[in-house]
């Protein structure tokens, strides 16, 4: 099955990052360990990778990624007081789509 | 440099006035106002990235615009406040009081925060643009409240008074102190709010577990259901006004953003990373979403919401 989407890691700096004509152009989703999720084989997002100097993982690589993440926030969160607890949500587990 | 000649195969047309019907791209110089003009094509919604925050990111509340935004309490700092100026967070004065999950009102300049989890659940602070004002306090004191107004004439409606206790209270704040207004239909807590104190909109919200995708409507004495959501939202987002507001980030589906016109609820672009427990400023034109959980914990992103924009003749900026 085709891929319909690509991963990278990049920081989020801020301004800039994604501007609006990204974003009027790119689905974006950003995921725990700086992780962006973007259309594969989009050349609106080849360009925008390269603009945030991502660094292309595969499915698998950041899935590995957002795992490592959520669980460190799954076990911050279990750490909290009940009252602290009953104010937040537990960090849900996230799996990437191909 | 190429020239436009080069690029465009054709050179620009000098003409007395703006032709009738420019295509989209279309670039003249208009030789009346010495300027030259575009025709830009429609513009969709979109969220773009602010900067950064500095310091709380999580039960934080907002006030003001995109580009003249307040943050004020929240975890980890509890006193803090952050001013935004369109592009960077930087430290403002410090909160008299320890605040999370209150409400706020205002402009950065001018802003109220009322309600509290920390301490005082009753307490009031007003801002300078430097320092907080302790203020008189209000009648209910709660938390994970909604606010709408300004610093002289804001509103608080709903809330947490105590642990597992939710209310219907309303409370007029007139500069000075707090008066009851209409109670809400029933009682919830967890909603998000805009407007102003006479015209002011009440959005999502729970008795625990679930959210709701009611909206309310006040006029200033009394509370009537508005348009319906189309997704559930608790701990979310608003900006702008009764008559055009913006509903963004939440639980259960912490990107979506909805555009209200006083009579129903449209999808419009989702937040590029989903928001629960999220606050903003702003306008549906202009909006701003700060802070909250992102997914796998909390973020301290900004990102900011440019409303879609029909084609429109632009000027080009010669310097």
């Amino acid at each position: 099955m085709a891929k319909t989407h690509q991963y990278c890691v990049a920081e989020n700096w801020g301004k800039g990052f994604i501007e609006k004509n990204d974003s009027r152009k790119i689905a974006f989703s950003g995921l725990p360990g700086n992780v962006w999720q973007v259309p594969a084989h989009n050349k609106d997002a080849n360009l925008w990778i390269s603009k945030v100097l991502g660094v292309v993982k595969t499915r698998d690589e950041a899935q590995a990624i957002v795992d490592a993440e959520v669980t460190a926030a799954q076990n911050s969160w279990d750490a909290l007081s009940d009252e602290r607890k009953a104010n937040s949500t537990r960090p849900a587990d996230i799996i990437l789509e191909e | 440099m190429a020239t436009y000649k080069e690029i465009q195969g054709i050179k620009i047309q000098s003409l007395s006035s703006d032709p009738p019907a420019p295509f989209i791209g279309e670039v003249w110089y208009n030789s009346t106002s010495a300027t030259i003009k575009y025709r830009q094509g429609a513009t969709s919604a979109a969220w773009s990235t602010g900067g950064n925050l500095g310091g709380s990111n999580y039960n934080i509340r907002g006030s003001g615009t995109q580009t003249a935004a307040l943050s004020a309490g929240g975890y980890p700092d509890l006193d803090g406040t952050e001013e935004y100026n369109g592009a960077t967070w930087t430290a403002g004065g410090n909160m008299n009081n320890s605040s999370s999950d209150g409400a706020a009102a205002g402009v950065q300049t001018a802003s109220l925060y009322f309600g509290n989890d920390q301490g005082p659940k009753a307490q009031t602070e007003e801002y300078n643009g430097t320092s907080w004002t302790n203020s008189n306090t209000m009648g209910t004191g709660r938390l994970a409240l909604a606010g709408a107004g300004t610093q002289t004439a804001a509103l608080a409606f709903g809330g947490a008074p105590g642990p597992g206790v939710i209310t219907d209270a309303t409370e007029e704040y007139n500069g000075s102190s707090w008066t009851n207004g209409g109670a809400l239909p029933s009682p919830i807590e967890r909603n998000a709010g805009c407007g102003t104190q006479t015209a002011a909109l009440s959005l999502g919200g729970e008795p625990p577990p679930s959210g709701t995708t009611e909206s309310k409507e006040y006029n200033g004495s009394s509370w009537t259901n508005g348009g319906t959501m189309n997704v559930v939202r608790k701990k979310s987002g608003a900006a702008g006004l009764q008559t055009a507001a913006l509903a963004f980030g939440g639980s259960p589906v912490p990107a979506a953003t909805e555009i209200y016109d006083g009579s129903s609820w449209a999808t419009t672009a989702n937040l590029s990373t989903g928001k629960n427990e999220t606050t903003g400023a702003g306008t549906t034109t202009a909006a701003l979403a700060f802070g909250g959980e992102g997914p796998g914990g909390k973020t301290s992103t900004t990102e900011e919401f440019n409303a879609a924009a029909p084609a429109a003749t632009r000027t080009v900026g010669v310097s």
